[in-house]
Order: C-alpha cells, then sequence, then structure tokens
C-alpha cells in the first residue's frame, strides 16, 4: 500500500514537472525575422468581416480584409490613409465621396478588386435578411435607414463610375471624417465572386467565414487551431507592397500568463485596448524589461455609474450631483489605474479633438454631497443596490471604493455583481439604482445612442429635451467648427444634468518587443495600423 | 426492548471518545478547529481595523506596523479581512452541511426502509443527481437562483449535496432492518417512525457524521472557489475565495505575497484541520475496531 502511493505521488509529481516545463519547449525557440506573435486574451467566434461579433474577431479579420482607408489620430487630428483606396474625394457639398481602388488592389486569389464587391458588400450589409453588426457604419447612406437597412424599393446612393473608382451620396451632409471612419475605415469588403451567389440569410453561416482563403489584406488566412492560435501568410501581391514579415501568428492567451509570455519573448506585440493589454500589476514590470517597449496611450473608452431613471428618488439633479462629488474618482485614477488613466470629466475623451476643456465640474467632496443629500430630502435608511458586471478587475474594484464613499455621504449600498450578460438584462429590466458600465465608441462625437432618448445604449432610460435637441442637431451639422460648437455644448449641458457619473479613462497599455518596428496603433485603439509595414529584427 | 438499543450505542459512543481521543492529529485538529470558530465569533474584537474601511494612501501595501499583514487591492487591511472571512467559510461549512445531512438521512431512509418501489425511484433520483459535475451545477443554480450570495451558496450547497449522505444511509438502514432487535420492535407494534428513529437512525448515525465532517471541508472549499470566480460571497464582504482574486497576476504571485498567502493559508488550515478531525472519526467509529 505505501509503496504504492509512493510511486503514485512520484508519477504524478513527474507530470506535473513535465507540464510546467513543456509549454516553454514548445513555445520557445529562436527568434526569426520572419515570424512575428500577437497575443490576445479571448478566441474569435468566427472570420466574418461583417459579422465577428468581438473586437477579437475584427482583430484577426483586419491582417485579411481591409477597407477603403486606415485611420490614425495624431496630434488630436483624425488621418487617413491608403487602404484599398488610393484617392478619396469630398464632394463640397459633403454629401458625395468618391473613392479610387488601387490600380493592384486585387483578392488572394489574383482577381482585382473593383468597385462591384464595393458595392455587393453595401448591398449585403443593408439587406434586412443578413446577419450583420456593420449598419450602424453605413447608415448616413442614402437610401438606407438608422439602422444601415434597405427599404423595399429604395435607392442604395451608390454609383459606379468606372471598374475602380465609385461614388457614394449620403442623405444628407455628414462631416466627412465621421464618414470617412465610419464607411472608410471600418467596413471591408467582401469578395463578389466567392460569396455572390450566397443567399443573404445563408450568409452568416457560411464556410467561408472560418477559413476565409480569399482576402484582400496583407495576410493571407493560413489556420485557425481553435482557442490556440491564428496563422497568416504574407501576401506577397500585396498593392501597398509586399509585408517583411512572411508569418504572423495571433495567439490565444489569458490575461495572467501574457506577462510570462512577454518577458520570455514569446510575444511580440500585444493586442490592443480592452483585448490583449497588460494587467495594471504588471504594467511596471513589463515597463523594466529590457527587450520590450511599453505603449501606453489613452484609449477611446471609459469607465461610467448609471443612474435608473425609473426610480423616482434619482430623477433629481441634485441626488446625482450629490453622487458624483461622494465618488472618489482621483483615487481610481491615482491608485486602481496607477496613474495610467485619466479622470473622466464627461463622456468625450480628453485626447479626441472634440473634448470641452472648459467642463470640470465635479471634485470629490464628500461634505458637499452630505449636504445636497440632505437638501434634496433623500432618505438616509434608503438602501440602493450597485450593479456591478465581472470580467473587468478594475471595474471590479472601483465599485469597493464607490461604495465606500457612498456609506461616507451616509448613502446605503449594496453591491450586486453578475456576469456580463445578465449585467445587461438586469440595466435593460430596470431592477438595479446604480450600475457600472464601460463605453468605446469611434472618434465621433455622436453619442446619441447613449445619451438621446430612447437610444440603443441609453440603459438609464433618461430623456433630457435639451440633450435631444443638441444631439440631433450635432448629428446633421456638417461644417466642423459649427459641429465643433454643438458639442461643446452638449458636454456643458451633460455636467449639469448629469444622466450618468463617468468616472475615468483607463490607458490601454500595450507591450512590444522592441525587435519589432512600425507597430502602431489605428484610431481605435484596439488594432493594429498598417501591418504590412511591420518589420521583425532578430534580437 | 426499548432500553436494548440505546444502552448498546452509548457504551458505543463512550468507547469512540476515547478511540478518538488517542488519535493524536485529531485532537489537533479540533483544537485548531475550535480556535477558527473562537476567531470566526470574536472577529469584531481581534480584528484592528474594519474589513471593509479603504486606507486611501496605500494599495497593495506591504505589511507594515499599520496593517500587519498589508493592505489588498482597494486598500483594505488583509488581516481583518482573514479575520471576518473565517465566519464566512465556517458557517458556510456547517450550515450547508447540516442542511443536507438532514435531507440525506430523511430520504436516505425512506428509500432503506421501505425499499421496493420507493427505493427505486429515490435511488435513481440519487444517481441522476450524482452523475451531474458538482462546480458546474452548483454555478449554475447559483447563477439561476438569482443573485449570489452567502445564503445562496449555502442553500444551493444544502439542496445539492445529499445524494452522497442518502447513499449511505439506505445502505445502513437497509442491512439494520431485518435484524433481531427491528423485527422485535415490529412485533411489540412499533409504528415505522418510531422504528426509524429510535431504532434504525442511530444505528446507521457513525458514517453519516463522518461523510459529514469530510463534507464540511468540501464545502469550504467550494465556496471559496465560488467566491474566487465571483459566483459566491458578494464584495465587500470578505471570504478567503474572494479575497484570492486579488492573486491573478504573475506579478502578484512573485512579488505581493501577502495578497494570496493568507488566505491560501487558511484555506488549507480549515481544511486540513478538518479532516484530520474526520480521520479520528472514522477510526473512532469504526465498528470492526475494538479497544
Amino acid at each position: 500500500m505505501k509503496g504504492l502511493r509512493a510511486r503514485l505521488t512520484g508519477a504524478i509529481a513527474a507530470v506535473l514537472i513535465v507540464g510546467l516545463l513543456l509549454p516553454a519547449g514548445v513555445w520557445g525557440g529562436p527568434k526569426s525575422e520572419f515570424v512575428a506573435v500577437a497575443g490576445m486574451w479571448s478566441p474569435p467566434n468566427n472570420f466574418n468581416p461583417i459579422n465577428t461579433d468581438s473586437s477579437y474577431g475584427f482583430y484577426c479579420v483586419r491582417f485579411m480584409f481591409m477597407g477603403m482607408v486606415e485611420a490614425r489620430v495624431e496630434n488630436n487630428q483624425m488621418k487617413f490613409f491608403q487602404a484599398l483606396a488610393s484617392k478619396w474625394e469630398v464632394g463640397a457639398d459633403n454629401q458625395t465621396y468618391t473613392f479610387t481602388i488601387h490600380p493592384r488592389a486585387a483578392w488572394h486569389d489574383g482577381k482585382p478588386v473593383t468597385a462591384e464587391d464595393v458595392l455587393f458588400t453595401l448591398m449585403t450589409i443593408s439587406d434586412p435578411r443578413t446577419e450583420t453588426n456593420r449598419g450602424a457604419q453605413i447608415a448616413s447612406i442614402a437610401g438606407l435607414d438608422a439602422r444601415g437597412k434597405r427599404a423595399a424599393g429604395a435607392q442604395l446612393g451608390f454609383r459606379i463610375l468606372e471598374p475602380k473608382k465609385f461614388e457614394i451620396k449620403t442623405t444628407t451632409p455628414v462631416d466627412p471624417t465621421m464618414f470617412l471612419e465610419m464607411f472608410g475605415a471600418n467596413v471591408y469588403i467582401l469578395p463578389k465572386h466567392v460569396l455572390g451567389d450566397v443567399p443573404p440569410d445563408q450568409l452568416a453561416r457560411h464556410p467561408f467565414f472560418h477559413n476565409p482563403t480569399v482576402g484582400n489584406g496583407p495576410y493571407k488566412f493560413v489556420q485557425y487551431k481553435t482557442d490556440q492560435f491564428v496563422e497568416f501568410l504574407l501576401n506577397e501581391n500585396y498593392h501597398l507592397g509586399a509585408p517583411n514579415v512572411r508569418r504572423v501568428f495571433v495567439r490565444i492567451i489569458p490575461p495572467a500568463t501574457m506577462l510570462a509570455q512577454i518577458e520570455r519573448g514569446d510575444l511580440d506585440v500585444s493586442a490592443g485596448f480592452g483585448i490583449g493589454e497588460v494587467l495594471i500589476e504588471d504594467w511596471d514590470r513589463v515597463k523594466g524589461m529590457a527587450h520590450v517597449r511599453a505603449v501606453s496611450f489613452p484609449a477611446p473608452g471609459y469607465q461610467y455609474m448609471l443612474f435608473n431613471f425609473q426610480r423616482p428618488y434619482l430623477q433629481d439633479k441634485r441626488v446625482r450631483r450629490a453622487f458624483a462629488h461622494a465618488v472618489n474618482r482621483p483615487l481610481m485614477v491615482s491608485q486602481l489605474l496607477k496613474g495610467e488613466g485619466e479622470l473622466a470629466e464627461g463622456p468625450i475623451p480628453p485626447a479626441n479633438p472634440y473634448f470641452n476643456k472648459r467642463v470640470r465640474p465635479w471634485p470629490f467632496d464628500t461634505a458637499r454631497a452630505r449636504a445636497l443629500l440632505t437638501e434634496a430630502g433623500w432618505d438616509f435608511n434608503r438602501t440602493v443596490i450597485l450593479r456591478v458586471p465581472t470580467g473587468n478587475i478594475i471595474r471590479e474594484r472601483s465599485a469597493d471604493i464607490i461604495r465606500e464613499n457612498l456609506i461616507a455621504a451616509g448613502v446605503r449600498v449594496e453591491i450586486q455583481k453578475s456576469d456580463f450578460p445578465t449585467h445587461i438584462a438586469a440595466l435593460r429590466s430596470g431592477t438595479y439604482d446604480l450600475g457600472l458600465v464601460g463605453w468605446a465608441g469611434p472618434t465621433d462625437p455622436d453619442v446619441s445612442s447613449q445619451y438621446r432618448t430612447g437610444g440603443q445604449y441609453n440603459f438609464s432610460g433618461h430623456s433630457i429635451a435639451l440633450m435631444d435637441q443638441i444631439l440631433d442637431e450635432g448629428a446633421k451639422t456638417a461644417d466642423p467648427t459649427k459641429r465643433r460648437a454643438v458639442y461643446d455644448r452638449f458636454q456643458e449641458v451633460f455636467a449639469d444634468e448629469l444622466p450618468m457619473v463617468t468616472l475615468y479613462y483607463a490607458n490601454a497599455r500595450t507591450a512590444v518587443t522592441k525587435r519589432m518596428v512600425n507597430v502602431l496603433f489605428d484610431a481605435s485603439g484596439l488594432f493594429d495600423f498598417q501591418t504590412y509595414r511591420w518589420v521583425a529584427g532578430t534580437q | 426492548m426499548s432500553e436494548w438499543a440505546p444502552s448498546r450505542t452509548a457504551s458505543f459512543w463512550s468507547l469512540a471518545f476515547r478511540r478518538f481521543m488517542r488519535h493524536r492529529l485529531a485532537v489537533v485538529g479540533i483544537v485548531a478547529l475550535g480556535m477558527l470558530a473562537i476567531m470566526a465569533l470574536a472577529a469584531p474584537l481581534l480584528a484592528p481595523h474594519s474589513p471593509t474601511t479603504i486606507d486611501p494612501t496605500t494599495f497593495q501595501g506591504r505589511p507594515s506596523s499599520v496593517h500587519l499583514l498589508g493592505t489588498d487591492s482597494v486598500g483594505r487591511d488583509v488581516l481583518s479581512r482573514l479575520i471576518y472571512a473565517a465566519r464566512v467559510s465556517l458557517s458556510v461549512g456547517i450550515l450547508a452541511v447540516t442542511m443536507y445531512v438532514l435531507i440525506g438521512t430523511s430520504v436516505g431512509a425512506i428509500a432503506g426502509y421501505y425499499g421496493g418501489t420507493v427505493d427505486l425511484v429515490l435511488s435513481r433520483i440519487m444517481d441522476i443527481m450524482l452523475s451531474f459535475p458538482p462546480l458546474i451545477i452548483i454555478l449554475f443554480a447559483v447563477s439561476v437562483f438569482g443573485r449570489p450570495s452567502l445564503w445562496n451558496v449555502i442553500i444551493v450547497l444544502g439542496l445539492l449535496g445529499w445524494p452522497a449522505v442518502a447513499r449511505l444511509v439506505r445502505g445502513q438502514v437497509m442491512a439494520l432492518r431485518h435484524q433481531e432487535f427491528v423485527q422485535a420492535a415490529r412485533a411489540i407494534g412499533a409504528s415505522d417512525p418510531a422504528v426509524v428513529m429510535r431504532h434504525l437512525l442511530p444505528n446507521a448515525m457513525a458514517p453519516v457524521l463522518v461523510a459529514a465532517t469530510f463534507g464540511t471541508a468540501n464545502a469550504i472549499l467550494v465556496e471559496a472557489a465560488l467566491s474566487f470566480l465571483g459566483m459566491g460571497v458578494q464584495p465587500p464582504t470578505p471570504s478567503w475565495g474572494n479575497m484570492l482574486t486579488d492573486a491573478q497576476s504573475l506579478t502578484v504571485l512573485e512579488q505581493m505575497p501577502w495578497l494570496w498567502v493568507p488566505p491560501g493559508f487558511m484555506i488549507l488550515i480549515s481544511v486540513l484541520t478538518i479532516n484530520f478531525v474526520g480521520d479520528g472519526l472514522r477510526d473512532a467509529l469504526d465498528p470492526s475496531l475494538k479497544l
């Protein structure tokens, strides 16, 4: 009996030791200038350029499929660079957009990318039977409704001028920057000669999206080992120049193990904001690694605490202000984020060109909060429910701070945590008082979906007439200067009405090994920019 | 006749007690367990700080004279949280197990005593419940129950843990019900409940007690796992499991041991001591062992 047990223990120990050593052997190996390895937290569910359900999917899609342009924010200005299009012109009316596709832009099977492919992509997205999440990106095009869908008999504002040149008309004049970001950078073009005959309602289940061999981007699809990695091979015929890197692997690595992979040099690039960042605890250590460039940059997303407007006691502006005063937001930035972030003073980030610097209204002030609550007749025996989604560990920790801060101001708080889908369902059904959510949007300041009455992401259910009016005006205004004035005003009204308390903008914390050159992030902060220019050194 | 069974058990229990006291690890276990219980009950007196108060000056602070075991990721005193968390673990262990021992004993006694179709139906239900992977079904039940909380964890563990106990009791009751003393009790007209309660169950209790002890240790582990996954005790209430959620990065594991060693150690100690007690009880109550 004893002998057996000893032998068993020995065997288990051996298995454990081998198990610990094995990954190092498998994943290590010499670095090659031909291979780059990117890491992200979760697997993609498919590679459908118009419907993959998450940023993880789009991160992979963007190696294989391009839109007309790529976008990047430089010196607080949105800049556009050629991708499939080599030229684009904005009509004087801000309503006509002409694109010329690069003469050498071609599919991976050699067929040229044409205006027909773009038309096919737009017709597919706008077909009510198609499953897609790109609708909002094309909604401004003439003939489409607010969800980007085409009513029966409606004429799409699209004209083919030459095989590689086309013109798009929008319903009303729009800000060219907005249009170029939405349609230009975020709509990836599908191959008509491969998918043209698939009925729109069957497209989402088409096997092509698990094996997308015909793309138009700088890299070609090789294979996806489920939950392990995606492999790409360079497209030597890419029209903007063949990539220097031969193979790109996008590996799926849980947040906790990312640091070890970076440290060992098994990972070259961590995917961007929210999909492959370095944990805040690990950040100092990554900054100290000799072979790594630790890149942090203001991300376009922020965290906020929303109020349930169905509760009469939260409809009083003074109560909401009191809560804003009560919460120690600077502590979240200095301690939770270790300074890698910025206080959120409103729904438009400081790095955004439309940010209004003059709005800084609600300092941390417990006494002021208590006074405001007393003034508003707050019932200090009432317990409010703070709903918190799991997953984002910093956000979960911020809930503990919020609770302590509110208790200090005299408000009783009960925290309720749940997984994200349950959390959203609870917000939609209104079974909460306060709720934590994060938001990451495009650079464009039109935040109607969150703040307008009945907006898709207006979880708090607020309805503020003045705000609606300003948001509608902003969406219709095409002139950038006038538009800026409208959104300056919006931010002032937001600070006054306070439909929610914005907490902080966390910086995106990413790591890039120093052997990699030309690794940049695009305007969204999520994705890599111009991956065809990546160069991998041998150090 | 009715004096016969109790007098036999009385001497059996006193023998068992003597045997238990000779099991050294078990005695160490029960003393340590007693200390844990005192720590849980006297938490407000022992804890140097409130378990929820945030010290804005030190997040993830090293152990110091103010915070003997340092502070956690939101600046709360680790030692105080550790002490308060004993309440959660012990109450989950004791209450959940009490609940499922009651259910399991009743179901097992009914199945074993009546046999036939009743036994068949109840046994199949036990088989079905035992064939589910426990942690998955518990996770599912906790989320279906509405919001996760200490009480929900206790109720779910209590409702799902009984089949193992029921099987034990059923086997014991089945073996005992044809023995002469049971036949005799029936012959003089004792009712079914009286036979089960007075004659069968007292004789079937020893293995149940052992199972319950090991069950308590298991319940503490399950609570820790659930809280680690965020499906157990809700913040800011500390539990050893949710204290461990701080340790999800390599840097914390390597450079901030005060965040995860203390709660890990407490889980280890509590489970180990309860298992020692269980070992002692098993040896003490083994009917084949003589003094």
